[in-house]
């Protein structure tokens, strides 16, 4: 990881991205437009009249396609990159998240396990309840700011995950203040 | 009064007038002597994929940036870059395989 360095004793516990269901939504809109030449198709039909002065509607028609289907692709491939590279790395000290929002545009902000007061899942919906993704949203201590993932894999697991860490690094530090 | 019945002499009704069409504009006629004239799908179609190919080009620089940049790590870089560019390809043919 080029984005942040790990402290000595922490290790990754797990890496955490969306839901593949939640990119498959994603990409339903680009499904249809790519059907909707098909739908435009009877409307050139229509002109075939002027074909003399534009060429042969065919090969024009077929270009059109092509290149309509390239720059869908484009949008199709910006998604699939923006998946992938957005993510939470939740380590034994901290949870740092990385949000690609766009390209050239990219956050990266971490925050501490021991500050971490409330973690909170929300699963909204027949989709989500039976496919099993949801928001989590952790809130710390002195920060306004809430850090929140939409749409990630097993909230509940990554909840209990986080509290269970959360309570050993308490646990550790409460050792070292009474010096057991 | 004498100008009205004049211009209603013009616009004989009784159909013994021949009236002529509209001339076609010259800038839709087609006639690449003078005016200005539709330009041939021949010459505009590769301007236009050259445009676009530029395009896909910068996009893919820019992709390729940001996953070897902050998805190197991953095994699923290089498959997926190399998925984008087979399937860009394959759009690319398609899009001038009609083509003159």
């Amino acid at each position: 990881m080029e984005e942040f360095e790990l402290e000595p004793g922490e290790h990754i516990i797990t890496l955490v991205r969306q839901h593949v269901f939640v990119l498959f939504l994603k990409l339903v809109p680009f499904i249809l437009l790519a059907a909707a030449p098909f739908i435009v198709a009877p409307l050139f039909s229509m002109f075939e009249g002027v074909s003399s002065v534009t060429g042969d509607m065919s090969s024009s028609f077929r270009f059109f396609i092509g290149v309509w289907w390239l720059f869908l692709w484009m949008g199709v491939f910006q998604i699939i990159t923006k998946y992938f590279l957005t993510s939470w790395v939740i380590t034994s000290h901290r949870i740092v998240d990385i949000y690609q929002k766009a390209f050239f545009r990219r956050k990266v902000s971490s925050f501490l396990l021991v500050r971490v007061q409330d973690v909170t899942t929300n699963v909204h919906g027949i989709l989500a309840t039976l496919i099993g993704y949801g928001d989590i949203n952790v809130e710390t201590a002195g920060s306004i700011e809430k850090f929140c993932m939409k749409g990630v894999r097993s909230p509940e697991y990554l909840r209990d995950l986080i509290m269970r860490e959360v309570a050993v690094l308490h646990q550790d530090n409460d050792a070292v203040k009474t010096g057991v | 009064m004498a100008g009205l019945a004049s211009w209603c002499h013009t616009i004989d009704m009784n159909g013994s007038e021949k009236v002529d069409p509209f001339p076609t504009p010259f800038f839709l006629s087609g006639d690449s002597g003078s005016g200005f004239s539709l330009p041939d799908a021949a010459t505009v179609l590769p301007a236009i994929f050259a445009i676009v190919f530029f395009i896909w080009v910068a996009y893919t620089l820019v992709v390729a940036y940001h996953w070897f940049r902050y998805g190197h790590r991953s095994l699923l870089a290089v498959p997926l870059l190399a998925l984008h560019i087979v399937v860009s390809g394959t759009l690319m043919l398609l899009a001038t395989a009609g083509l003159k």
